[in-house]
């Protein structure tokens, strides 16, 4: 087809799925409770982590051929969400600036009332205090439940990197958490 | 027998093998101090379980949920179209230019549901900058590096690009139920319009796209300084990074 026949003609995109596909999407939506769980960890704020999901799904969307059916989709969501957050939410987010422990937290329930505010600040400063790097490990681990071979797949590091992060971040978390640990 | 935190993390995580976890428990049963070791790991486990689960159970946001649902189809955009209709017996009604947030900035934070001052914005595609709404993330990407005449399956849909009067390039872009016009400054995307599709009892999903980009389409010719640039021109201009030579 010649393009430039028409200098005013436009053909949006086609979308050739919808139905085909679906089951792309309803692995997807079957994620999703899953998908917010880490991405309130990564962010450490409810609400970020949804705009996080809502990168990831549009990211996943677009690079739907990419995916090889037959592969676990849980770990390709993942490692979309973790490239996104290291590679341009993070760094926004420092550039900005407008980041503070106090006002990050997961306040699940409430819409972000007091209460639950200061009833979970416990494991969401502890967790603040760890390097993005520790945090991302004891997510996938320890709250997602990946092993180790896993949870170095979806973050692209070997499993001794892995475990050296695990390690380092579950002993500053017992620290900062104390005996309640 | 000597256990490192690797090692012993790695037995509480259930990631030993049978041999290796045994050895472990030898040296657990001789040093009372590896088994609280490994006690606080488990109980750090149920602890940060305890404060992450209950995002399983809480509801979905529809605006994720959203996106995956299957959308309408294509439709083909015609700028000539457009302007048949608009000089032709049926002009577009005046009535949806009330809905343009015709460069304010407040009027369009709150079509887009943007919140100044915070770090994470809905969609993550909109920022705020020295009083100027410019785009971000996904729309900012797609803004950039998308040619209209190739989108197949992309979220943000580039309706047109044109150059502005004021020597801008400019595209015309849908995302999702926002439809808007940025224009290329510096290395950023202005948002010179943006529109979110309210949904109208009276109007099909699929009639309110329609309007929402035959609007698009409409203002763009009001900024145009000629035509749409073709697939050609388009290309070119993308390669040139959106800049004017």
């Amino acid at each position: 087809m010649d393009e430039t026949r028409d200098a005013n003609r436009f053909i949006p995109g086609k979308r050739r799925h919808s139905f085909l596909s679906s089951q792309f999407e309803q692995g997807i939506v079957a994620l999703l409770p899953r998908l917010r769980r880490f991405a309130a960890g990564l962010s450490r704020d409810l609400a970020a982590g949804d705009d996080l999901c809502q990168m990831t799904i549009e990211r996943a969307l677009k690079s739907r051929d990419q995916w090889a059916e037959g592969t676990r989709l849980d770990s390709w969501m993942y490692r979309i969400m973790r490239n996104i957050w290291i590679d341009e939410v993070r760094s926004r987010a420092r550039r900005d600036k407008t980041f503070t422990v106090e006002e990050a937290g997961l306040s699940i329930g409430t819409d972000g009332g007091q209460e639950s505010r200061v009833e979970l600040s416990n494991v969401d400063r502890a967790m603040a205090g760890l390097s993005d790097e520790q945090r991302e490990a004891i997510m996938l681990v320890m709250v997602e439940g990946y092993g180790y071979q896993e949870a170095a797949d979806i973050i692209g590091c070997p499993v001794g990197t892995l475990t050296s992060r695990l390690v380092r971040g579950r002993d500053a978390l017992q620290v900062m958490l104390g005996d309640a640990a | 027998m000597t256990i490192d935190p690797e090692t012993l993390a790695a037995y509480a995580d259930g990631e030993l093998s049978p041999a290796d976890a045994a050895k472990v428990e030898e040296a657990i049963a001789a040093q009372p101090d590896l088994a609280k070791q490994v006690e606080a790991h488990r109980a750090l486990r149920a602890q940060l379980s305890a404060h992450f689960d209950p995002i399983l159970d809480a509801p979905v946001p529809d605006r994720l949920a959203d996106l995956l649902r299957p959308r309408e189809s294509a439709q083909v955009i015609d700028l000539a179209a457009v302007r048949r209709t608009r000089e032709g017996e049926l002009p577009v009604t005046k009535a949806p230019r009330t809905r343009w947030a015709m460069g304010g900035a407040l009027a369009a934070s709150l079509a887009l549901g943007l919140v100044v001052g915070r770090v994470a914005i809905p969609g993550g595609s909109v920022a705020s900058e020295n009083g100027q709404l410019v785009a971000r993330g996904e729309l900012a990407n797609a803004l950039t590096t998308q040619l209209a005449s190739a989108q197949d399956g992309k979220d943000v849909r580039i309706l047109l690009s044109f150059e502005a009067k004021d020597g801008r390039y400019c595209r015309g872009y849908e995302q999702g139920a926002t439809a808007g016009i940025a224009c290329r400054e510096g290395s950023d995307w202005q948002l010179v319009r943006t529109q979110s599709g309210v949904p109208s009892k009276s109007q099909s999903p699929y009639a309110q796209a329609s309007s929402q980009t035959a609007e698009i389409m409409t203002a763009a010719q009001d900024m145009a300084a000629g035509n749409a640039l073709d697939a050609t021109a388009e290309r070119a201009a993308r390669n040139g990074d959106w800049t004017r030579h």
